[in-house]
């Protein structure tokens, strides 16, 4: 079984124990507490196999065991339609009837999720994997503030991955001076959530207002 | 030209349009597929479409249009949102999405070259290709407009530096969502790229499989101001796009 650091070294060519690693970590865990759902994966692309990998679990460590290194096609569930569409989805694998309800449906095991939702992770042009929160709620659906957030958390992590591999390609040459900004802001945001994951709400508004600052800007003459 | 059309248009709440007996309307859906076999949706597909890969290359082909080609879920929840609003919509269900290695962009650039090919009055693109693919999209939304046929495109959901493709040209009619009741409420966004806001949270649509579910998204929103065009163009078939932006202009909230 491959273990998290051998997959997101062969896929997203990142080397074991760096600070991106623990940074993706912390992104799928702040991620998954901030929509309530309870668990959370990292999938990455395997471009060759045009399958999905599941990289990394967090809120079961019993998910994480059995399901790290788990293939997939690529055009399969909401989390293939995410990286498809590039776009964030929401849905159930269960319910396809709103009609259904546990009580309708004694045969559910609790295994599959009720509700889930799903983010690309976009490296530049490129989708190098999704990150998927899932919830085992009775009837619970993921609302359009969590797709919103999820996806924001996704763009985050996106850049983290995008940076690694931005700095590979510079290696060896002259920093470039946007790649060092970009490095600058991700090691502050990683330590900041580092030490105090209660700090997910006041970035998630922080996003937001710079969001809404850069839709002011584009308006303005 | 038509002056008199748009006039009577305007005269119209946008609920009255379904009672007059609409024209069929052609409707093309770029997306996952469709449920042919929905009941919601039983009949109501004219023909249906895939992109795939054939000796390397991408290829579009025509399938049966009276099985369920959806994969996903989302084309079929798309194209439940047009059959219901329009009943004079008569779609053309064009996957685009999951067909093995081909790249969405590239397989959308060939499902809006096989829309246009049909002369598909309305083209749902309730996806947003990446700034990559700009330039062919324009060029297909550009040769839509001057035959009058119209693209209504999403806005991406995903937080990025642009708002999606083809949702950001002005030579189709842009969507965005909002949490509204009603699927003939609708809003005009005076000065955004993204022109109106329609409802798109929590819409109940066809599942594949024969039931019914919610979706929330630009992606459902779309569908619900195409349906609304369908109306339009069932009624007053003369309407071009920029008179058709008007009315829906006139009937914001």
């Amino acid at each position: 079984m491959s273990t998290t650091l051998d997959l997101l070294s062969r896929h997203l060519a990142i080397p074991g124990a760096g600070m991106e690693e623990r940074a993706l970590r912390l992104i799928l865990e702040l991620g998954t507490e901030l929509v309530g759902a309870e668990e959370g994966s990292l999938f990455v692309v395997d471009e060759e196999a045009q399958e999905l990998v599941l990289t990394m679990t967090v809120g079961s460590t019993t998910s994480e065991e059995a399901l790290r290194g788990q293939r997939m096609p690529l055009g399969t569930g909401i989390t293939g339609l995410a990286v498809l569409s590039r776009e964030v989805q929401m849905g159930s694998t269960k319910y396809s009837d709103i009609k259904q309800s546990k009580e309708r449906d004694p045969d559910q095991t609790g295994l599959d999720p009720t509700a889930v939702v799903a983010a690309p992770l976009l490296a530049g042009e490129k989708v190098v994997g999704a990150i998927t929160g899932v919830s085992f709620l009775p009837e619970r659906r993921f609302t359009a503030k969590d797709a919103e957030r999820y996806a924001r958390f996704a763009s985050i992590a996106g850049v983290v991955i995008d940076q690694r591999r931005r700095l590979q390609l510079v290696a060896g040459n002259q920093g470039d001076e946007q790649e060092l900004v970009e490095q600058r802001i991700i090691n502050r945001l990683t330590r900041i959530i580092d030490r105090n994951p209660h700090s997910l709400e006041a970035i998630a508004n922080l996003l937001d207002a710079v969001d809404a600052m850069m839709s002011l800007e584009s308006v303005l003459p | 030209m038509s002056p008199s059309a748009l006039r009577d248009a305007l005269d119209l709440t946008l609920p009255q349009l379904k009672d007059r007996g609409p024209q069929p309307v052609e409707v093309a859906v770029l997306d996952s597929g469709v449920d042919a076999t929905h009941p919601d949706l039983q009949g109501r597909i004219a023909a249906a479409f895939q992109v795939g890969i054939e000796s390397g290359k991408p290829v579009i082909t025509e399938i049966a249009n009276n099985t369920n080609n959806d994969a996903f879920g989302h084309g079929t929840a798309v194209a439940s949102i047009i059959a219901q609003i329009a009943p004079n919509a008569s779609i053309i269900d064009i996957r685009v999405l999951g067909g093995g290695a081909v790249g969405a962009g590239a397989a959308m650039v060939l499902g809006m070259e096989k829309a246009l090919e049909r002369k598909s009055r309305l083209i749902n693109v309730s996806l947003a290709a990446s700034a990559k693919f700009s330039q062919p999209l324009w060029s297909c939304c550009e040769k839509a407009y001057r035959h009058n046929q119209i693209v209504v495109a999403s806005r991406r959901n995903m937080p990025l530096t642009d708002d999606g493709f083809p949702a950001e040209f002005s030579n189709c009619i842009s969507v965005d969502r909002d949490d509204f009741d009603s699927p003939f409420k609708i809003k005009y966004r005076e000065g955004q790229v993204i022109e109106f806001a329609a409802h798109g949270d929590e819409v109940v649509t066809a599942a594949p499989g024969g039931g019914y579910t919610t979706q929330t998204g630009t992606s459902f929103a779309t569908p619900t101001i195409t349906g609304l065009c369908a109306l339009l163009l069932g009624n007053f078939p003369q309407l071009r796009l920029f008179e058709i932006k008007s009315i829906l202009k006139a009937n914001s909230l």
